[in-house]
């Protein structure tokens, strides 16, 4: 799933590439935020904060790689990032087995997947002890000022036929026919 | 000994009762324990702590972000005048168009990690 670490290319940020060690900041609740003004209560807020406590963990990058390329510095306006959660938390552990035999859509002979999730197999590099998923719906970006910050915390690269096994399963989360979930 | 101190010392309270003023030493520090001791607020110290907090984080906030900040904006129209489109080969749409059938199972899924509520 991973590339070895001499095809590791820690100059570079990839769709796909694995980061640990960042802010999480999906799944704000809006309701939730606070916003500051200069003059207490008056005028037009210039500052945010969210009164919980920061989700520090591990993100895979969603942004296409020529979108994120420094040599493509016009595209370069932010970096999509998910968050990865630790399978060892899931409700129903039996499910897991099923995600995993359908993770790779174009590679599996079921015609159902867990699109929302995209599973990442078990690696020293990362601390979840029985793999992890990329969970899509919590996604968010970051501007580009942060992308060095982002580059210095990749600790993992797909495969490039992982790498494309996960963007289409993206794009299908996104746009697939409407069907009734199998129960 | 001040004579200020030795005021205070010998002063009574309205009982005419001498209450003992803590003796200076090695011991006489300023502790919260020593000399803020409400046990009626004790309940109320974590909520204390957070509007204090508060206050202090919106102070800062006022001080740091009240400077006009370079913002470089995604919306930016010399951004828009920049892009060029991306293309789309028509292999990438058959390849969607093939699997658009595929069942999603998602919502049998869940974690008891915080995410979700």
């Amino acid at each position: 799933m991973y590339v070895p670490e001499a095809a590791f290319d820690a100059q570079r940020l990839l769709q796909g590439d694995v980061v640990f060690g960042i802010q999480l900041v999906g799944a704000i609740n809006l309701r939730g935020i606070h916003h500051h003004t200069p003059v207490h209560g008056e005028g037009r807020a210039n500052a945010w904060t969210v009164p919980q406590e920061p989700k520090i963990g591990a993100a895979m990058v969603l942004s296409h790689s020529c979108e994120i390329a420094l040599e493509n510095n016009v595209k370069l306006t932010s970096v999509v990032l998910a968050p990865i959660r630790d399978v060892n938390q899931a409700t129903s552990p039996e499910r897991i087995s099923e995600l995993v035999t359908s993770n790779r859509i174009d590679k599996s002979d079921t015609d159902w997947s867990y699109l929302k999730y995209f599973y990442l197999e078990l690696t020293p590099r990362l601390p979840f002890s029985r793999g992890a998923v990329v969970d899509f719906s919590k996604l968010f970006s970051v501007r580009k000022q942060a992308f060095a910050h982002v580059l210095e915390k990749k600790v993992l690269q797909l495969e490039d036929e992982v790498r494309t096994s996960m963007a289409l399963k993206l794009a299908l989360y996104f746009h697939r026919e409407e069907t009734v979930d199998v129960a | 000994m001040t004579s200020a101190i030795q005021k205070v010392r010998d002063s009574p309270n309205s009982t005419g009762t001498v209450i003992p003023f803590p003796s200076q030493g090695p011991a006489h520090d300023l502790t919260e324990s020593s000399y803020f001791v409400f046990p009626q607020l004790e309940g109320l110290r974590e909520e204390i702590k957070r509007t204090i907090e508060a206050v202090v984080t919106e102070a800062f906030y006022r001080a740091e972000l009240g400077r006009s900040l370079p913002t470089d904006d995604p919306f930016d129209p010399v951004y828009i005048s920049l892009l060029r489109p991306d293309s789309v080969s028509a292999e990438d749409l058959d390849r969607l168009s093939q699997f658009a059938h595929v069942v999603d199972r998602s919502s049998l899924l869940s974690f008891d990690d915080g995410w979700d509520d």
